[in-house]
């Protein structure tokens, strides 16, 4: 009986995703679903159980993406099985000490903004932070310094005078000590950037390198080191007030800046990458920036599910 | 609470009294941490205290022994996929870092359609998801893997049964 159910509601299935069920076909699926209770019960629970792909799809996630992670060996059962019922095997199990690969530590930030979201807070100094989308920070002041961490993202900081305590923030990749009043740092992947906006900034680099950006000036830093000092564009806080400023920027350095206001997947073709772009756009709506630019430049953008969005020569 | 639930769990305490540091020292030979050997340690007189039917045990240290292995499985498979699933993401260079948030939430899903389509043949995998995930056709999906229309709608077939019999178990 259970056979003859599941053979049926499978033929259903297989027929509806296809592509090329017709009206008909669904209602005929429909007529049968109501036709017993037991139909309609199981197509619940499958629906529910299928529920669990909204994740995936929600995050722009593709088959392909996941049918990688899905193929990973599983070879450690046959390992147990002789390390544990055989006699006393201390085969070195070192690969079990890695922590899992998860960096819960955001969820508990001090400051923290989702995609597409900015916030400002006024710290107890009276300094003032920015947090661009997708960012997240701690706080830890004390009695001998003010310390910013940024853990992901962006922010600019707007900082109070003291006469005692520096202001510093510290990323993955870099120790930052202010001067000034005004600077912006950004990090993320791997990929950083210090804008001194207003005043000095010291930056101490993972590897020991230590700089002294002056007032006006940016610069670029990854893990292996700074990359040149450049005069600063003046676009680098425009996301403050929601814009985004590019003068002959490439188009990568656009996407880049999009990415923490896209829900989703937002893929570049390298062989587009290059593009320069100039303009002024509103950060709020990036599907409106990405049809603007198609317009203008020779790109194609094809969207599935609008969460995952390609950028693609035209 | 019955009386024979209270038989059971007092018989469970018994062997949780008797064997429990056992089984630890003998997890801990082979997880690093000791944290983690409780962890399943305990997992396993969780399990065993909700299968009440396996009382009388002749050999618990057996069955304790059957029931953390299988608990060391998941917690394997689980960092497989877990690191697998991240390598997959670091490859993918023009795919966006998802926030931690995001990557927690996917990580669970991940295990869930691991458990749900375990069993399955790569290539049904592989279907099921073209499917399921990007919304594609069975003739996309047959271009897409260079298989034939009539394979994809085979595999689908397989995956929904196998989706199917779960529901009913």
């Amino acid at each position: 009986m259970n056979d003859d159910l599941i053979n049926d509601a499978t033929r259903w299935y297989v027929l509806l995703r296809s592509g090329q069920a017709t009206a008909g076909d669904w209602q005929r699926y429909q007529l049968w679903r109501a036709a017993d209770p037991r139909h309609d019960a199981l197509c619940r629970q499958l629906e529910t159980r299928l529920g669990v792909f909204q994740i995936p799809q929600a995050q722009g996630v593709s088959g392909q993406l996941l049918q990688q992670a899905l193929d990973a060996p599983s070879s450690r059962r046959q390992v147990l099985q002789v390390a544990l019922v055989g006699a006393g095997v201390a085969a070195g199990a070192t690969w079990l000490a890695k922590p899992l690969g998860v960096p819960l530590a955001d969820l508990t930030a001090d400051i923290r903004t989702g995609t597409g979201e900015r916030r400002t807070v006024t710290l107890d100094d009276g300094s003032e932070l920015s947090l661009n989308a997708q960012s997240a920070a701690d706080i830890q002041f004390d009695p001998q310094r003010r310390l910013v961490r940024l853990r992901e993202g962006e922010l600019l900081a707007r900082v109070a005078g003291d006469r005692i305590r520096p202001f510093m923030i510290q990323t993955y990749q870099a120790r930052l000590r202010a001067y000034g009043n005004r600077l912006l740092v950004r990090e993320r992947a791997g990929q950083g950037q210090v804008v001194a906006l207003n005043g000095a900034v010291e930056i101490d680099s993972q590897n020991g390198e230590r700089l002294q950006l002056a007032a006006g000036h940016e610069v670029h830093y990854d893990r292996a080191g700074f990359g040149p000092v450049q005069a600063s564009s003046s676009g680098a806080t425009a996301w403050v007030d929601g814009f985004l400023q590019v003068r002959d920027r490439p188009l990568s350095e656009v996407i880049e800046a999009l990415r923490p206001y896209h829900n989703g997947v937002l893929r570049l073709d390298p062989s587009v990458a290059g593009l320069r772009v100039s303009g002024l756009y509103r950060l709020d709506n990036p599907q409106q920036i990405l049809d603007t630019l198609a317009r203008t430049l020779p790109i194609h953008i094809t969207r599935r599910t609008g969460l995952w969005v390609n950028v693609n020569a035209a | 609470m019955s009386g024979a639930d209270t038989s059971h769990s007092d018989y469970v305490g018994g062997l949780f009294r008797s064997h429990y540091d056992w089984l630890c020292s003998r997890l801990h030979r082979h997880l690093d941490s000791r944290a983690h050997a409780e962890d399943i340690a305990a997992d396993t007189f969780v399990q065993l205290l909700s299968a009440p039917g396996v009382v009388p045990i002749r050999q618990p240290r057996a069955l304790l022994t059957t029931i953390a292995q299988r608990l060391m499985y998941q917690l394997w498979r689980r960092r497989d996929l877990e690191r697998a699933y991240l390598e997959a993401l670091d490859h993918d260079e023009t795919c966006t870092a998802p926030s931690a948030e995001a990557l927690a939430q996917m990580l669970e899903a991940l295990h869930a359609i691991d458990q749900l389509l375990d069993g399955l043949p790569a290539k049904v995998k592989a279907t099921f998801l073209l499917s399921q995930l990007n919304g594609l056709t069975y003739p996309e999906i047959a271009a897409e893997l260079g298989i034939s229309q009539r394979s994809v709608s085979d595999y689908m077939t397989r995956a929904f049964n196998r989706c199917l019999r779960l529901c009913l178990e």
